[in-house]
């Protein structure tokens, strides 16, 4: 089995800057599970939203939609010495050797759900932090992270100013922070997306 | 029982929902309607015609125990789902006290409940705690629970949305996070039922 060479990095790739034409693409995020509507709620199950650790939505790991496919988050790492080489940040010019097809296996079990750029973007209204007032406010951005085995890596990461959250706010804030992001995320998954909504990925943005 | 803890400070205020005087948003879409329009309640009570006082308390007698027998049937259901989710995943609550959690829940359940949601549902996460979420009409409530054993109390946060966007959003001890809960829950039920 041959890994899919469309996820790989090439030497003459670079990375993907923010430009307000992303907000008009979707992003992905994989889930352990196809089981992902909660049936009373009708909505993505909360326990899927961030799946490991709370502390991932201080860098929500998702895929870019348009050469990423939605089958393409089926790949799944085999858990040997080789993952961690291919699961971490792949810098410019760099020459990823491809996977083996012992490093990797193919979920049967595939779940996943989707975000509009442009929601994550515009998220959220501003809030204000009661112990930090009166001025400083979280954002949200949507980052490109490429890793070794998958160019089209992005991140959904919030910030206080200048600084990430993980280093301003205590853990009581940090919880309610991540409270309302869960929320957010809950809210605003979009669990079918019409293949229409899938759109190319110019070239000129990562070559 | 539970006790006051330290309370943190309100953390994130984005609009008080409790200035919303709009009765349209806890609509014909909660799980009851005090018409008997919707909802879980048999049409053939809030039809029927009534000629005698006896047959008006009988009715509102027969209509208070259905919603009591629905609100039970639903806590149970929430019960049994959250004994299922903590079973599927029990190391994340291994070191939790089970008297706190299960009073903690236990009180969430009930107080979302007697609002009379049209959806409700729990799950658990990675991070020990407890989310319930409950619609009332476009409003989305979510209410969680963190459990941690070195916090005799748990920690609590308060979403609400509507129509996606977050209108209220809150984290503290479990005891305001109940009072926010009903201090902007209450003024709209009331005046979504009092005006029927």
């Amino acid at each position: 089995m041959l890994y899919p060479d469309h996820l790989l990095p090439k030497v003459g790739y670079r990375l993907i800057e923010w430009r307000k034409e992303l907000c008009e693409h979707y992003v992905l995020r994989s889930a352990p599970s196809a089981d992902l509507i909660d049936p009373d709620t009708g909505m993505v199950r909360a326990r899927f939203v961030n799946d490991n650790s709370r502390e991932q939505l201080l860098d929500y790991s998702t895929n870019l939609l348009g050469i990423f496919r939605p089958n393409d988050a089926a790949v799944e790492w085999e858990r040997n010495e080789r993952k961690p080489y291919y699961t971490s940040t792949w810098t410019k010019a760099e020459i990823v050797e491809p996977p083996k097809s012992s490093d990797f296996y193919i979920r049967e079990d595939l779940g996943y759900f989707f975000y509009a750029i442009d929601t994550l973007h515009q998220y959220p209204q501003p809030i204000n932090i009661a112990r930090i007032q009166p001025h400083t406010q979280a954002k949200c951005y949507v980052c490109h992270t490429p890793v070794r085995a998958n160019f089209w890596h992005f991140s959904v990461r919030w910030k206080i100013g200048s600084d990430d959250i993980e280093t301003t706010l205590t853990k009581n804030e940090r919880r309610a922070l991540l409270g309302l992001v869960r929320t957010f995320l809950i809210e605003h998954a979009i669990l079918e997306l019409p293949p229409d909504k899938i759109k190319e990925i110019p070239e000129i943005w990562y070559k | 029982m539970l006790s006051p803890p330290p309370s943190p400070p309100a953390y994130v205020n984005v609009q008080d929902v409790r200035e919303w005087t709009n009765s349209s948003l806890l609509n014909n879409r909660t799980g009851y309607s005090p018409a008997g329009q919707t909802g879980n309640i048999p049409s053939n009570l809030s039809t029927q015609q009534v000629h005698s006082l006896d047959q008006i308390e009988q009715k509102t007698n027969t209509l208070i125990a259905q919603i009591q027998r629905t609100i039970d049937q639903k806590f149970k259901k929430l019960e049994t789902t959250l004994q299922q989710r903590l079973e599927a995943d029990r190391a994340l609550f291994d070191k939790i006290n089970v008297t706190v959690l299960r009073q903690s829940c236990a009180l969430v359940a009930r107080q979302m409940l007697i609002f009379l949601p049209s959806r409700i549902s729990v799950d658990i996460t990675t991070d020990a705690s407890v989310i319930y979420q409950a619609h009332y009409g476009d409003l989305h409530f979510y209410w969680e629970c963190f459990f941690d054993s070195s916090e005799p109390i748990p920690y609590a946060t308060l979403n609400v949305t509507h129509n996606k966007r977050i209108h209220f959003s809150k984290g503290g001890d479990f005891i305001t996070i109940q009072k926010d809960f009903q201090s902007i829950i209450t003024p709209l039920f009331k005046k979504a039922f009092g005006n029927h």
